[in-house]
């Protein structure tokens, strides 16, 4: 089983948002707290009908300090939104919707006890969120595993995105 | 080094919405420890399903759940699986009965959606269009909205967005 190419980026603040009947209205609040502010999202699930189950939104490490202080600004993001330990997002393409592929990576990825916070897909590429300080090994496993081509090498984004309005 | 870009946009543009019409969607909640058999299993699969969107998160300590979208078509095989998770006592999974419509969306730039969630966001709420669910990932922005309501948020959201090179008419 072979990918494309695979591509590490991190460290992200995971923000939880918590399980609760205001979680749609919380995340309101966080997405229009984000545009004011200019905080770009760079990953997140949630579930807003699903009021039993948190929602995930990891942004730039480095924003987290002044994101956290504007919740405590603000009662309901203070008390609905936990900043969480760092994560990595760990990228690989493509996965042709495969989900022997998927279940490869799931697999390699328990098998070395990688923690796994969450996963998404998109049009071609699978992308876990896990532990920063395991995003590594977690890199080198899933190179391995997944047969990335021996003239590819694992990518480290250090593009850093940051914007302003004027 | 830095990279300085200007680009002025009144109305945020993306490249076009894509819809896919009365999916199944299907979850199953796993513990961390049965991570690895559960993907196992899932490679195990003798007639192979392609999905159309997955996703995953925490949702307690210890538990993970992951949610499926197939079509139709493929969800027999994907039952198939989910059977056997319940046989080997690997976490018990449903399906969304109503099943769901699925609009997703590239972009803008790389992966960069400062203020695209909240645009879009409120284009629906002020159409009181639900979101069931959100997933973000990569460049792309998915939105799962209950079944017949996926039309009428494509038509709202390409006439809120600018789309560069094409009619801003849905279709």
């Amino acid at each position: 089983m072979t990918i494309n190419g695979l591509k590490l980026n991190g460290p992200f603040a995971a923000l939880w948002i918590a399980a609760s009947e205001q979680k749609a209205s919380t995340l309101a609040a966080l997405y229009r707290l984000l545009t004011v502010n200019c905080v770009n999202i760079a990953y997140m699930t949630t579930g807003d009908a699903m009021a039993d189950e948190p929602a995930l939104c990891c942004i730039d490490r480095s924003e987290a300090a002044k994101v956290e202080a504007w919740f405590d600004n603000d009662p309901q993001l203070r008390d609905q939104i936990r900043v969480g330990s760092d994560v990595g997002l760990l990228t690989f393409y493509p996965h042709h919707s495969s989900l022997k592929m998927l279940g490869s990576a799931l697999q390699l990825l328990g098998e070395h006890e990688i923690h796994v916070h969450g996963m998404a897909s998109s049009i071609s590429a699978l992308s876990f969120v896990v532990a920063f300080e395991q995003l590594k090994e977690a890199g080198a496993v899933l190179s391995q595993g997944l047969q990335l081509p021996d003239s590819a090498t694992p990518i480290r984004d250090v593009v850093k995105i940051r914007q302003e309005q004027r | 080094m830095e990279t300085i870009a200007i680009y002025s946009e009144s109305v945020i543009s993306t490249y076009g919405f894509n819809l896919l019409q009365r999916l199944i969607m299907g979850q199953v909640e796993v513990t961390f420890d049965q991570l690895s058999r559960w993907g196992a299993l899932l490679q195990d699969i003798a007639h192979k399903p392609a999905f159309r969107l997955v996703w995953a998160q925490s949702c307690r300590p210890g538990g993970i759940k992951f949610y499926l979208l197939c079509d139709d078509g493929q969800w027999h095989k994907v039952k198939t699986f989910f059977d056997r998770c319940t046989e080997d006592r690997l976490g018990t999974w449903r399906r969304n009965a109503e099943g769901v419509d699925l609009l997703f969306f590239q972009g803008p730039h790389f992966g960069d959606r400062y203020g695209i969630m909240h645009y879009t966001h409120k284009v629906l709420t002020d159409k009181r269009i639900p979101v069931l669910a959100a997933v973000c990932s990569v460049a792309t922005i998915n939105l799962m909205l209950p079944v017949g309501r996926g039309e009428t948020a494509k038509k709202e959201l390409t006439c809120a967005f600018n789309i560069p090179m094409q009619k801003r008419t849905p279709g």
